[in-house]
Order: C-alpha cells, then sequence, then structure tokens
C-alpha cells in the first residue's frame, strides 16, 4: 500500500446529493491519466483551475467538469494531484472514478492520501495518526458491511470463491511439492472444469457489482410489524409519495417496496416489506414474501418496527416480534413505532422509559420527530460508510479483473499443457487479488489445506 | 577460576549439520572458531533417513553449495543412488535428491571440518552458557565445559538438534537422548531457561531399520537411480552412473492397518505419554492410519544405508509403536515378512526455541554475540539445519569483526525464505522447506543457485578461488551465448526473440547459430531457461521490485511501538515480539493490517513538522 509512485482515486466530497462532487486524484501519473481521458492540459506548473468535460462513456457520454490541477509537487499530498468537480451526484462520481482507473489509476484505500499528505509534511503526526486511528478501527466493522451493501451480500460469495480457489491452488502445490506419493492429486481436466467455474462466478460478480453498486449504496432502512400495522401508510408518508399500494385489508404488500426519498438530506433507500405472518403451508406466494421481508431485514441499516397503536398493546407486541430483531447485521438499529395514532383516543404515553416514537400518517403526527430518529441513528452507526461502500466497490472491480484475468491465463496454460508452476503462480495471483478484498492472507492456508487433506509424508 | 581456558573468536556447540556449516563458514571468514561436540564420532551424522535433498529441499542443498558450503561436495562424495526430481515438469520444479552412504557421509564432512584452517574440532561436553552484562545488555562471552575448562569467546552459535531435555520412547519404554544410544544436553537446557528464552516441546519420529539379507527383493518395486546422475555441488564435474544402488517400495495394507488401529493404545502419541506437535507431512504410521482411515495402503520407500553394511531404513512407517507390535507389522507386508529389525523406531521429544526470538541473521535478541541455528530453532530436515548453520556462522564471524549482518532475501533464496518465515512467523509444528512457502518460486531454482547466490558469496569472502574461477567462466559463457543469439538472425529476426517460440529448442539454435554449439551445456541452460520463462520471470521479478521498496522503509531495533497510540492491541503485541526489520518484514507477521503499517510508517517518519 506504499506505493507511493503510484496514482491513486477516491470521491472526495459526501456521497450524498449536493450540487457538487468532487474526485481527487494523486500520483506521478496524474497527467498523463488526465490526458488519457482527453481533459486538455495546460503547459504551465502553477495550480489551475480549468472548465474542461471528461468522456464517461455510455449511457452518460462527455460530462462538464472543472477540474483544480496541482501539476508539481506543490499539493497536499506532495505530489501532482487534481481534484475533478460534478455534480454531485453518485451514479456521476462513480463513472468518472472508474474511468480514471481504466485508465491507469489505483483506487484509493481508506487512509492512503492522509498517509501522503503526512510523508508529505503537510499533516503533523498527531493528526495523520488521529485519522489512520479511525481508519483502522473502522476497517474491520464497516469493511465486511460495506461488501454486503454493496452486492446483496459481496462478501460470502468472494470468501466462497477465494476458498474454492485456495483449494485449487493447493491441489496443484501438493503435486508440485509431493512428488514422490502415490496420489493423484488433480487431473488437468478437472482443472480446467474448476477453473471455468470459478471464472464464471467471478464474471457474475462482476456484473453485479457493476450493475448494483450505485443503487444499494444508500442506507436501506426496512418497515417490518404485523399485517396491516400500517407500514404502507408510513412510507408514503416519510417519501412524501405514494410508493406503496395502500389499502385497509391486511396483507396487501406481498412485495417490498422500495423507495429512494431523502431523510435530513440523505439519500436512503426505504423498503416496505411484507407484513409479517405465518405463511400457510400452501400458500406459495406469502411464503416468498415473506423471505423477500426477511432479507431486507437482514440487510437494512435502520429497521422501523410498526405497532398499530390502536388495536393491541404496545408491550406485548413488542414482545412478540423482539425475536425477529435478533436477525440481521450487527450494526442494524431498531425503531419502535407506534402508528395510527390518530385513531388513539387515549393516551398512551408512558413516562420516562419511553422509546416509542408515536406517529400518524394521517395527522402527520411524529413524522418529522421520526426523521430525526433515522437521521441520528445513520449518523452515529455510518456516515462515513456510503464513502467506504464506494471506494469498495471500485477496489472490489478493480481486483476482481485481475483475478480474473489470472484465470483466464491458467486456463490457456491448462490447455497448452504447460507446467503446473506456472498454473500455480497465476493461481496465487487469482487468491491474492480477492484477498485483497476481504482483507485476508493466504500463505499458511495452502498447506494447511494440503496436510487436511491427503496423507502425506514418508 | 577454571583451570584452563582457550579463547576463539566464534564457539559452536554441536556438530550436526547445522554446527558444521556453521563452523566452516565462520572459519572460512577467518575467524578463531572452536566446534564443540560431546562426541567425535558423530560428526555430520545422518540422525534419520540416509537422503539428502528432495523437493525444495535439494535446491536448499545447491545453495549452500553456492555459498561454499560442505554439503553439497559431501554428498556428491557419498552418495549411493542419485534422482532429479520432478523432472518432468519445468525447471523451477526439479528438485535433485540422492541416497547418502551414512558412515561415508558423516566421514567426508568430519574430514573436511579437520582439514579447515582457522577450526578446531574438539570432543567436549558443554556444561553451561557464560554471559555478562555490558551496560544493561546480556552478552555471551563464553561456555564452560566438563573437565574444569572454558572456552571464551564473543559469540557462540548453538546448534544443539533434538538433544534438549530429550526423550525417546518405544511404546511404554522411555529413554533420556536425543539419539538412539546417545545422551542428552541437559546444561543447555538449563542456561537458556535462566537467559529467559521460551522454550517449548516438539515431537519427530523415526522408523525401524531392517536387515536386507531378510529381505525379499524380487517382490518389491525397482526404484533406480538416473541414467545420467546430475551433481549437487557446482564444482562436481562428473558422477559415476554405473555404481549407483537401487531403492526399493513395498507397501502396507488393511491387516497392518488393522494392527496399529488395535494397538493404539499402546502408541505413546495416542495414550497420553506423549503431547506435544509433531509435523504433518512426516507422520508415524499410526498418524496416517488415524487421520486417513480410508486409505488401505500407504507406500514404503527401501532405502540402503550404505555399501558396506545390510541396514535399510523404511522410509514411511516411522513409528513410536512397542517392539512386539513392530515386529508383528513387517510380517504382514509383501517382501518383509521374514525381515529382521536392526534397531526398532521410535519417537524423540525435544525443547526448541521458537525462532521469533532470533533476529533474521540467527542472533537472538536477547542474549548479544549468542546464535541458534538447526533443529533447536524448530526446524527439521538436515538441508534446512545446513542452510540455517551457515547464516549463523557467517553472521557470527561479520559480528566479531564488527561487520552488518548479512542474509539473503526471499527473492534470492529459498535460505532467504527460511530464515525469514522462521523469525517472523515462527512455526508451530517442525518446520519443512516446501517450494509453496517460496512466493518467487520461478526465480528460485537449482540450476541458477550460483547465479543467485555465488557472486554475494565473493564479495562476502565465503568461496575460495576455484569456484570463483569456475563461477566467472560460467558467466562469461553465458554472456557469450546471449551476444551470439542477440546478434544471430534466424528467419529475419532475432535469435533471441526466435528461441523464444515453444516449438524451437537449443539444438535448433545450434544449428543456426554459429558458436552456439561450443557453449558450455550448463552455461546454455542457463540462457534457454532465461529466454523460456522470460514473462514469468519478469513478472515475479516486478514484484520483487514493489517488495524491496517496502523494505527500503527501515524500522530501528529500538523503536517503540508503544509510542503510537491508536495502534491495536495485537498488532502492538506482535510487532513489540518480531521486531521486524523494515515494514515487508512487519507486512509478513500475520495479524498485522495495512492500516497498522501506515501508522508505524507515519512514526518512522515522525520528525516532519507541518507546513505552514
Amino acid at each position: 500500500m506504499f506505493g507511493a509512485e503510484d496514482t491513486i482515486v477516491a470521491i472526495a466530497s459526501p456521497t450524498t446529493p449536493a450540487i457538487r462532487g468532487i474526485v481527487r486524484l494523486s500520483g506521478h501519473d496524474v497527467l498523463s491519466i488526465l490526458r488519457t481521458v482527453d481533459v486538455a492540459l495546460p503547459s504551465s506548473k502553477r495550480p489551475q483551475v480549468m472548465e474542461t468535460s471528461i468522456d464517461l462513456g455510455e449511457p452518460l457520454g462527455a460530462m462538464e467538469t472543472s477540474v483544480m490541477l496541482w501539476p508539481t509537487h506543490h499539493s497536499y499530498t506532495g505530489q501532482p494531484s487534481a481534484e475533478i468537480h460534478s455534480h454531485g451526484c453518485l451514479p456521476i462520481l462513480q463513472a468518472i472514478v472508474n474511468r480514471l482507473t481504466g485508465a491507469g489509476a489505483r483506487a484509493a484505500r481508506p487512509g492512503e492520501f492522509t498517509l501522503r499528505a503526512f510523508l508529505a509534511g503537510r499533516l503533523d503526526l498527531t493528526q495523520a495518526e488521529a485519522v489512520l486511528g479511525v481508519i483502522e478501527a473502522e476497517q474491520r466493522g464497516s469493511l465486511d458491511h460495506a461488501l454486503r451493501q454493496l452486492a446483496g451480500n459481496l462478501s460470502r460469495p468472494l470468501e466462497q470463491m477465494r476458498s474454492d480457489l485456495l483449494n485449487l491452488l493447493a491441489d496443484v502445490e501438493a503435486g508440485l511439492d509431493f512428488v514422490d506419493e502415490d496420489i493423484q492429486f488433480i487431473e488437468d481436466s478437472v482443472l480446467r472444469e474448476r477453473l471455468l467455474a470459478t471464472n464464471e462466478i467471478i464474471k457474475q460478480t462482476r456484473e453485479r457489482l457493476r450493475t448494483r453498486a450505485s443503487s444499494s449504496a444508500e442506507p436501506i432502512i426496512a418497515l417490518r410489524g404485523n399485517p396491516n400495522a400500517g407500514k404502507s401508510h408510513l412510507v408514503n408518508a416519510l417519501s412524501n409519495q405514494q410508493a406503496a399500494i395502500v389499502a385497509d385489508v391486511a396483507g396487501t404488500t406481498r412485495d417490498t417496496v422500495s423507495v429512494q426519498t431523502l431523510i435530513a438530506n440523505r439519500l436512503v433507500q426505504l423498503i416496505d416489506t411484507a407484513g409479517i405472518e405465518q405463511a400457510a403451508e400452501d400458500d406459495a406466494i406469502s411464503a416468498a414474501s415473506q423471505d423477500h421481508a426477511n432479507q431486507a431485514s437482514r440487510s437494512a441499516d435502520v429497521r422501523l418496527w410498526c405497532v398499530d397503536a390502536s388495536k393491541s398493546g404496545l408491550a406485548a407486541e413488542r414482545h412478540r416480534l423482539a425475536p425477529y430483531a435478533n436477525e440481521g447485521k450487527r450494526s442494524v438499529f431498531d425503531l419502535w413505532v407506534a402508528t395510527k395514532t390518530d385513531l388513539v383516543t387515549n393516551p398512551i404515553k408512558q413516562p420516562n422509559t419511553d422509546d416509542w416514537v408515536y406517529t400518524s400518517a394521517v395527522s402527520g403526527e411524529g413524522i418529522e420527530e421520526l426523521k430525526q430518529r433515522i437521521d441520528q441513528c445513520l449518523t452515529q452507526s455510518d456516515h462515513e460508510e456510503t464513502g467506504s461502500v464506494i471506494g469498495t466497490a471500485a477496489r472490489c472491480s478493480q481486483s476482481l479483473g485481475l483475478a480474473e484475468q489470472a484465470i483466464v491465463s491458467a486456463m490457456e496454460l491448462v490447455d497448452m499443457g504447460d507446467g503446473h508452476e506456472f498454473i500455480a503462480a497465476e493461481l496465487r495471483i487469482a487468491v491474492e487479488s480477492l484477498g485483497e478484498v476481504t482483507g485476508a492472507v493466504y500463505t499458511d492456508d495452502i498447506l494447511d489445506r494440503v496436510f487436511g487433506r491427503f496423507c502425506i509424508g514418508k | 577460576m577454571a583451570q584452563s581456558s582457550y579463547h576463539y573468536d566464534v564457539i559452536v556447540i554441536g556438530a550436526g549439520h547445522a554446527g558444521t556449516e556453521a563452523a566452516a563458514a565462520a572459519a572460512r571468514l577467518g575467524a578463531n572458531t572452536a566446534l564443540l561436540t560431546t562426541n567425535l564420532d558423530t560428526v555430520g551424522q545422518m540422525s534419520c533417513n540416509p537422503a539428502i535433498g528432495g523437493v525444495a529441499k535439494g535446491q536448499i542443498v545447491r545453495e549452500v553449495d553456492a555459498l561454499g558450503g560442505l554439503m553439497g561436495q559431501a554428498i556428491d562424495a557419498t552418495g549411493i543412488q542419485f534422482r532429479l526430481l520432478n523432472c518432468r515438469k519445468g525447471p523451477a520444479m526439479h528438485s535433485p535428491r540422492a541416497q547418502a552412504d551414512k558412515k561415508a557421509y558423516q566421514f567426508h564432512i568430519k574430514h573436511q571440518i579437520e582439514q579447515q584452517p582457522n577450526l578446531d574440532l574438539r570432543q567436549e561436553t558443554v556444561m553451561d552458557l557464560m554471559t555478562e552484562e555490558v551496560d544493561g545488555v546480556t552478552r555471551v562471552c563464553g561456555v564452560s565445559v566438563v573437565g574444569d575448562a572454558v572456552f571464551l569467546a564473543p559469540t557462540v552459535i548453538l546448534t544443539t538438534g533434538t538433544f534438549l531435555k530429550a526423550i525417546m520412547h518405544t511404546g511404554k519404554a522411555q529413554t533420556e537422548g536425543g539419539r538412539a544410544g546417545e545422551g542428552t544436553t541437559t546444561g543447555i537446557s538449563g542456561a537458556l531457561n535462566r537467559l529467559g528464552f521460551q522454550v517449548e516441546r516438539f515431537k519427530t519420529g523415526t522408523p525401524a531399520r531392517l536387515n536386507a539379507k531378510s529381505i525379499d527383493y524380487s517382490s518389491l518395486e525397482l526404484q533406480p537411480g538416473d541414467d545420467t546422475p546430475q551433481p549437487f555441488s557446482f564444482l562436481t564435474e562428473f558422477l559415476n552412473a554405473s555404481d549407483q544402488l537401487p531403492c526399493h517400495i513395498a507397501h502396507t495394507n488393511d491387516a497392518v492397518h488393522e494392527l496399529i488401529r488395535a494397538n493404539l493404545d499402546r502408541a505413546p502419541m495416542y495414550s497420553g505419554q506423549i503431547n506435544s506437535t509433531g509435523p504433518r507431512y512426516c507422520p508415524s504410521i499410526e498418524d496416517k492410519v488415524v487421520r486417513f482411515a480410508d486409505k488401505n495402503s500407504h507406500q514404503l520407500f527401501l532405502e540402503p544405508e550404505g555399501r558396506n553394511t545390510n541396514e535399510v531404513y523404511v522410509n514411511g512407517i516411522s513409528t513410536s509403536l512397542p517392539r512386539d507390535v513392530q515386529d508383528q507389522m513387517f510380517r504382514m507386508i509383501q517382501g518383509l515378512e521374514n525381515a529382521q529389525i536392526m534397531r526398532y523406531g521410535y519417537a524423540v521429544e525435544y525443547d526448541f526455541c521458537p525462532p521469533t526470538q532470533l533476529w533474521p541473521h540467527m542472533e537472538s535478541k536477547l542474549v548479544n554475540g549468542l546464535f541458534l541455528a538447526g533443529q533447536i530453532n524448530g526446524t527439521t530436515g538436515y538441508e534446512e539445519a545446513a542452510g540455517q548453520g551457515l547464516i549463523a556462522g557467517m553472521n557470527a564471524a561479520r559480528k566479531v569483526v564488527g561487520k552488518e549482518p548479512w542474509v539473503p532475501t526471499r527473492d534470492q533464496a529459498y535460505i532467504g525464505v527460511l530464515v525469514d518465515d522462521l523469525v517472523t512467523a515462527g512455526t508451530d509444528e517442525p518446520y519443512r522447506m516446501f517450494t509453496s512457502r517460496a512466493e518467487y518460486r520461478l526465480l528460485l531454482r537449482q540450476d541458477n543457485a550460483d547465479r543467485r547466490l555465488t557472486g554475494a558469496a565473493d564479495e562476502l569472502g565465503l568461496i575460495d578461488a576455484t569456484r570463483r574461477t569456475r563461477f566467472q567462466a560460467k558467466l562469461a559463457q553465458i554472456e557469450l551465448a546471449q551476444h551470439l543469439l542477440k546478434e544471430a538472425r534466424c528467419e529475419k529476426i532475432p535469435g533471441d526473440v526466435y528461441l523464444r517460440r515453444s516449438e524451437v529448442d537449443w539444438a535448433q539454435m545450434c544449428e543456426r547459430v554459429e558458436g552456439l554449439g561450443q557453449i558450455e551445456p550448463q552455461a546454455a541452460q542457463q540462457v534457454l531457461y532465461d529466454i523460456k520463462y522470460e514473462g514469468y520471470i519478469n513478472r515475479q521479478k516486478s514484484e520483487v521490485e514493489k517488495q524491496h521498496r517496502l523494505a527500503s522503509k527501515r524500522i530501528p531495533a529500538t523503536f517503540d511501538y508503544d509510542r503510537i497510540g491508536p495502534l491495536r492491541h495485537e498488532a502492538r503485541e506482535k510487532l513489540n515480539r518480531v521486531r521486524p526489520l523494515n515494514l515487508d518484514q512487519a507486512k509478513r507477521i500475520s495479524g498485522v493490517t495495512p492500516a497498522d503499517l501506515a501508522l508505524v510508517l507515519t512514526h518512522l517518519e515522525g520528525k516532519k513538522k507541518p507546513i505552514e
């Protein structure tokens, strides 16, 4: 990570919708990379602002931007740097990052700009340490979270893929290191088949990454509760639109309905789920709805547990729903929302320990309070996380690309009947690339796998 | 005050494969060296199997030789069967292996040691290590030996193998000792404890030896040596093919496995008598039967122990089962029905010092001037021991004259991988080299060990004039061949480009390029491999460059990790223990993340003031 010559790129502005967004670029190749993306560069060595455009390819086309350029080491990071200012819209900023990584930049790791600024003497030790310390603390917790958010549970397939490749590598390595054993470790035809299968998964994952990175980058807010607890009304109230089909018949929402909306100036995804019910045995649709709902619930950042205040005892309902709340991410926030307060005549608020939010979609009571509470949760949990998701997306995509390349080369080697030591070299690159995303190390793994599966040794 | 005292620069304790290489290397560098052993008749002894080399290990022997060590020439002189393993794979996988005439091998080594200038070989039993405190630093200053004498020196190298608190097990029978018929070394164990070394326990095993006259070879599979045996040493020109003795292969069967299962409670490993960790790759037969229950046969290799003995080593059936079970086992194996056991197999448990207590040049962090090499560091294998011995001996001699340590890098030698793995990651089972441990395997080939190391060895002063002349002549041949190829035109393209084609071989090139046929085969091979594998070699080289950039960020030995406030507890603890010399080594410590490294880096450069 200290190849300070590498040119790194990342989104530098908050990822919430805004008028302006910034992509930052730093490293020795900044000028040539900008040239590659058709930014006309002046000959002057002074820092300057240029109004120009970047071709982002289909469907975005050429995008008007202003580029602030520091062509020499007189910059924040002590090396040629640039800031590309564009619309503060996530897909566009991401497209810019992708274009730049395609032109030779590398997606920055957490803290890299800070590190470079420190190495250039622009920050003092305590400042740098503070930033890097925060990054360290966040890395473990948020990486997993970020990956999951990124492409609907991306981390599990990645881990699985890495594990498959490690097994494959272990087989190949065993054949190289334990030549005197009377064990057939792996046949070329099997090797090829397994490479092909892995390659398919990598391709699919890359595709998912490409299509889903932008849409799932915003925090997810899932509404849960019994059928007809007023979830859909609440979605409409929070988003000011008629997204969900609303009816007084319990169980109207059979699919999860997803709405993008702004809450306290933050783009979020509201997911209206089917009501929690025991699916009748023959009701396949209902069972499928429940699956959807559970899935949404598990990937949510904030869950609103809705209870119809006009019907049930709040405490009893909460007790009944609590087991469902045990699933999901570690960092999920649960808010308990009493709905339909307009139908309640007696005051129901209980003093002191009361953490319920009392709402009415009809009167608008409590909606602002609920928005504030959601905002607090998101601020507490991971206001930087969206950024980390974007960063992870770019790095994932790059690493997966490397892995795919290596596996294709490995398949070619198998076809040519070339030595397994070269195939092993390709597989190592693939495993290492995937390991970079998931943060795993691999050297010890190979031998562990060999000894676990084969009886080795004279 | 001792009655007699002797003064040296370097004292080596133990004359096995690590000790002899250490002493010889120190002496070659001009250090006045003493090699002390409890028994002059076991110098260079092969305690276990009568073989040198094998996959990855053969590469180490070639490196030891390229650095001017003893092992390569000794096995060339005393080998009774030579095979190049993996020769159907690419050159990086080719691995030389040889069966040795055990006794001849150890006598050869002993004789080399006896002849070496600056080196005194003595039979002495070391009682204790002597240390002194200078400016708060504990330094070694010599050893005391039985017979009221002391040997004084600023550097001491411990290569005591399996002899620290060693116990041998055959069934319930336990004997103190590190090798059949020999004792254990208690004084040194005591000294290491007193000095604060962390000590842990490993176990290893050895199989029975049979009498050849009682084996029915006609029913066993023959395993002959190569038709054109290849030497280990770059100085050996020719080996006699017709002189070789064959090995044979036998197989265990269900009946044998049943017998072992029925007697598991009598195997010390399973009865709880031994509970230390053994190697996974060289498991005892009882281990194999239990862990791989679905396998109904295992291979056994019958290896002759020498030309002038009937003893046959049964590779693949190391065991600590009691005598009667060992007897019965062989009766059930085809070809060995009437086999007579000459020595029974046994397991040995011994102390070792987790090697993270060492710097990469094998000097201990606790005691200045005290070096540890070989099996005491938790490794197994003659070759791994020899490699460490050479590094320890050379660096002890360099320390005496105030020179910086020298250690090969991971991209330079398997020996570099070996010492780096040991001091950076430690080991939780007896450590053996595999090619998969080397990330730059394609660069670390047995054929180019001299090109990787002999130049450096020459600068270090480790090699003699003969080796230098031979090496330079080979380099000149390589250059000449490269020049001829570059200048030549084949179908209008330069010869070196043309040779890249997979269908073109060296013989064809010799017909097309004048003078190429006269190039020495060894040099020709280098030129050919360089060109054929150029793509892979270049890619690994560019990875090496990245690694070197990281390695250039050095961390002072006194660096205080506690100063870095936000460093995670796990990282702090591990960095404090390993005390990596640079960021590259730090990166390889498991559990240390890139962000930890970033923090360390900021502190390394920590004196910078912010620019206003």
